[in-house]
């Protein structure tokens, strides 16, 4: 008899032990899930971020309307999978929609007014509101978004954890991206000439006619980049009136923090960013853009020129 | 006969702009006796958009720094005023209440905000703005999130009720002109004209021995405090706040007012805040895309039409002073608006 | 007449301004190297060079614009060298540009305001028009007369000639009433009439103002200036009274080897 009540005491003291350790394991759980959302968030602000920080980088413009571009290219890929059920095809039609209106906005718009960044910014606002509200009469106000095809769709079992493969897939694209732009920029002469351009502007007022192709590339890349994050930011989030602002402010603090013209500063600044937002999201709901503000503004005191950046801000 | 008219403008052309503003402010006073509630609603939209624009005008026109979030400001005023008879203050009390809470906000901001070049700062200014709107949209247990806040009453001062529109429409009035006549001296103040040197070349100032920062400082924080003041005024009217009043949408609005209506001339943007007010509410019924039609008119006036409709009608009366033979205007008729910013000498970046 | 050095006992003893060792480098680019130099309350000295031999840049660090890699600065017998471009110019430092800094949006008269305000009491006056103070436009008034601008008061000062607007870059720093003041090649770009007259302009400026001038114009120098030093690839090569510079082999072959 006193065998079993010597079990049951040292099983009751044990319970709380084994249910704290649930606990701990339910929190820890959160945090990988957390920080896994986080770098995944972190892949898509990357592709916006990158295309905006070398049109900052080559062109000292300031696209504002790149969050529209987002936007507008998720809208365009919706139409495509709704219409023709390919999520490929969607990929590529946002991203090359976008990509010829870039052209267009650069060559038409922004030529005229090139080295007047206040107009150029201006423009680029005015742009931005247009293409919104043409958006808005196109597609409704309603919240759109796409759901990824096949495997795409379902959830591994990584661990003890389930998670989505969708953010895996964005996450893919965005290294793929991120590899691709180190080659291009790093081991090509339009790559030379954009990093030539990125240091020294002169250098690039000095090289004359061809810099201005190269203008118009870096612009379209980016805009492409923009319309491919929508159609993928469809899936991920969702597409509605007023989401292209929010991933403008999201893309802003990513180029401040990682640096103007950076594209290494790009790939760190979406990962401080994607991180904090989502545990800032997590484990203080209220305060979540604090999360994003304090970083930047210590960055902005300490190095004003971004950590990887070498424009001063 | 119109050559006489003309010509009699031509003469006259430096009172242009003071009959111009007493005109206006004629209108002003007679809008309510028209007996359209309307009219009452949309001349307070006007002045209190104006006011805000006027406010972005000092730190934008004539400092060269454009704040692409001050809408901000008037949020913190407004939410302040709501806070502030939540937690059971008197309006009147809310209205000192909530102008600290600008100030306070206008002070942490602008610490940042000055020390940086200023295309960092329009870009600063974007980030600040979406953060006040983020707290109001978040911060549900100050806010009210997503449903915002009512404002419970209106100040009264002594026997004077401001319960009806038309009264209030008054008191706006009266606080409107005492608070631009305000801005309309600062900017024609020695101070004023620091400021328009500093937007003009910013190290050649530091070179004179001017302390720069400090005096972006100061006008960020007057800015923001009229800008403020603008939000007190929107919530007594509206008696009722939102997060969507100062989403991205509307610190571009803003942005548009002063462009639109002429960067660096006071009047401009109140001209500019009639003419949005005007398509909200008039262009609105018959033209469905009616902001994709006020997009366009910023694109061209961005490109084409640097001074504004304000800036534009002045160097026409200055273009006939020339004409006329009457000699050269007094610079303060100039306006070169998006120019004077354009061929600043501040390099944007390096 | 006696330089305010001669009248004030000990005063000779401290220079205007006085370099120790001065270097300021850009990366794995030196561009002034070990400069140490001396110039005298109320002397008229010069700094001349072949193109990219770091005058500007000296005088970029001098003004504190650039900050000094190594070495010092002192003026006046103050260390000046980590402070910054305002507290120098409020300590009597003022200077001019190569490439003209005027305010092109505003007239002669609101630029010259600006600069009488620089060192005045009313710079954060908010409420009374500034056309309203009578001290300041007496004072911009004058200032315009002495540097032949009066009738362009009212103008734009991108309305300018290129002579009037170096003549209101002289102004400018003149506003201030400095007690050292660098002068970045004033006869930059001038017609050779309007050299005379910036001649004229420059030997007019007070004895008790200490002058250092970058120069090319050899009229220029040898009409203001007494002495000077001569930089090439950042490093000091020569110096002394002028007329020994001018006749000095070294200089001229620095001169005819490299394009002026």
């Amino acid at each position: 008899m006193t065998e079993t009540r010597w079990a049951s005491k040292i099983s009751l003291r044990a319970l709380p032990l084994v249910t704290d350790g649930l606990d701990l394991s339910a929190k820890l759980q959160t945090f990988i899930q957390q920080t896994m959302n986080g770098i995944t968030y972190a892949g898509l602000l990357f592709l916006l971020g990158s295309g905006f920080t070398l049109i900052f980088g080559l062109m000292r413009i300031v696209n504002l309307a790149h969050g529209t571009t987002y936007l507008v290219g998720g809208y365009v890929g919706y139409v495509v999978i709704a219409s023709t059920g390919s999520f490929v095809l969607a990929l590529l039609a946002g991203g090359g929609s976008m990509a010829i209106f870039g052209a267009i906005l650069e060559r038409g718009l922004l030529r005229p007014v090139q080295g007047k960044w206040i107009s150029e910014l201006l423009l680029t606002l005015g742009v931005s509101f247009v293409m919104g509200d043409l958006a808005l009469a196109i597609f409704g106000g309603n919240p759109l978004s796409v759901r990824m095809p096949g495997f795409l769709d379902r959830s591994s079992l990584i661990g003890p954890i389930t998670y989505p493969n969708q953010r895996f897939f964005i996450l893919a694209v965005a290294i793929v991206v991120a590899v691709v732009l180190y080659v291009l920029i790093g081991r090509t002469r339009a790559g030379a000439m954009i990093r030539a351009g990125v240091d020294d502007q002169e250098m690039v007022d000095a090289l004359g006619i061809r810099i201005k192709r190269v203008f118009t590339a870096v612009f379209v890349l980016g805009a492409f980049l923009a319309g491919l994050a929508g159609v993928l930011g469809a899936s991920l989030l969702t597409l509605y009136p007023g989401a292209d602002s929010e991933i403008l402010t999201y893309a802003l603090v990513v180029v401040i923090v990682g640096g103007m013209g950076s594209l290494k500063g790009a790939v760190v600044g979406s990962l401080v960013v994607g991180l904090l937002d989502n545990y800032g999201k997590a484990y203080f709901p209220e305060l979540a853009y604090f999360s994003l503000f304090a970083p930047m503004v210590l960055i902005l005191l300490w190095r004003p020129q971004g950590l990887f950046g070498k424009i001063a801000a | 006969m119109i050559g006489g008219a003309v010509r009699m403008v031509a003469r006259h052309s430096h009172i242009f702009q003071v009959v111009a503003v007493l005109v206006a402010l004629m209108v002003a006073v007679i809008i309510p006796q028209l007996g359209s509630s309307f009219y009452v609603s949309l001349g307070l939209s006007v002045l209190i958009y104006g006011l805000l624009a006027i406010s972005l005008d000092v730190l934008g026109g004539y400092t060269g720094l454009i704040s692409l979030g001050h809408a901000s400001f008037l949020g913190v005023g407004a939410y302040g005023i709501a806070y502030a008879l939540k937690i059971g203050l008197d309006p009147i009390r809310a209205i000192g209440y909530a102008l600290v809470a600008v100030i306070i906000t206008a002070l942490i901001f602008g610490l940042v905000a000055v020390r940086v070049r200023e295309l960092t700062f329009v870009i600063l200014t974007l980030a600040m703005g979406q953060i006040v709107w983020g707290l109001a949209f978040r911060w549900v247990s100050v806010s009210g999130g997503d449903n915002g806040l009512p404002v419970t009453g209106r100040p009264s001062f002594g026997p004077i009720d401001l319960g009806t529109d038309v009264a209030y429409y008054y008191f706006a009035l009266a606080v409107f002109v005492v608070c631009v006549l305000i801005m309309w001296l600062l900017v024609r103040s020695p101070f004023g004209l620091s400021l328009r040197g500093i937007r003009d070349n910013e190290s050649r100032m530091r070179m004179l021995g001017y302390n720069v920062v400090v005096h972006k400082y100061l006008a960020f924080i007057i800015s923001g405090f009229f800008a403020g003041i603008s939000g007190v005024l929107f919530a007594f009217y509206n008696l009722y706040v939102s997060p969507t009043m100062i989403d991205f949408a509307h610190n571009g609005t803003i942005v548009q007012m002063v462009i639109v209506g002429g960067l660096g001339t006071i009047w401009g943007p109140l001209v500019g805040a009639g003419v949005i007010v005007f398509f909200q509410q008039f262009v609105s019924i018959s033209v469905q895309r009616w902001e994709t039609v006020l997009g366009i008119i910023f694109i061209l006036t961005v490109l084409f039409a640097r001074g504004g409709l304000w800036g534009g009608l002045l160097n026409l009366m200055t273009w006939l002073r020339r004409r006329y033979g009457e000699g050269p205007p007094p610079s303060s008729t100039v306006a070169h608006g998006l120019s004077e910013l354009d061929t600043s000498a501040n390099v944007a970046v390096d | 007449m006696a330089t305010p050095s001669e009248s004030r006992p000990g005063a000779a003893l401290v220079p205007a301004l006085r370099l120790q060792g001065l270097y300021r480098r850009f990366g794995g680019v030196t561009a002034i190297s070990d400069i140490s130099l001396e110039v005298v309350a109320g002397a008229r000295h010069g700094i001349i060079g072949p193109n990219g031999a770091g005058k500007t840049t000296l005088f970029n660090v001098i003004s504190g614009e650039l900050s000094a890699s190594d070495g010092r600065i002192e003026l006046f017998g103050r260390n000046i060298t980590r402070m910054s471009s305002v507290r120098r110019v409020r300590l009597g430092l003022g200077r001019t540009y190569q490439i003209t800094r005027t305010f092109s949006t505003m007239t002669v008269r609101e630029n010259l305001t600006l600069g009488v305000n620089g060192q005045g009491r009313h710079k954060f006056s908010m409420l009374k028009p500034w056309r309203t103070y009578s001290t300041m436009s007496a004072e911009v008034a004058r200032l315009a007369d002495e540097f032949g601008l009066s009738h362009r008061l009212d103008s734009p000062a991108s309305d300018l000639s290129h002579g009037e607007v170096r003549q209101l870059e002289v102004a400018l720093a003149i506003a201030l009433k400095p007690k050292l003041l660098l002068l970045d090649e004033p006869g930059a770009g001038l017609s050779p009439g309007e050299r005379v007259g910036m001649r004229a302009l420059l030997k007019g400026l007070s004895p008790d103002l200490t002058l250092i001038m970058i120069e090319h114009d050899m009229e220029l120098v040898r009409d203001v200036v007494e002495s000077m030093h001569v930089l090439d690839f950042g490093e000091v090569v020569a110096d002394g009274p002028t007329r020994e510079i001018q006749s000095d082999e070294r200089v001229r072959r620095i001169y005819l080897g490299s394009r002026a």
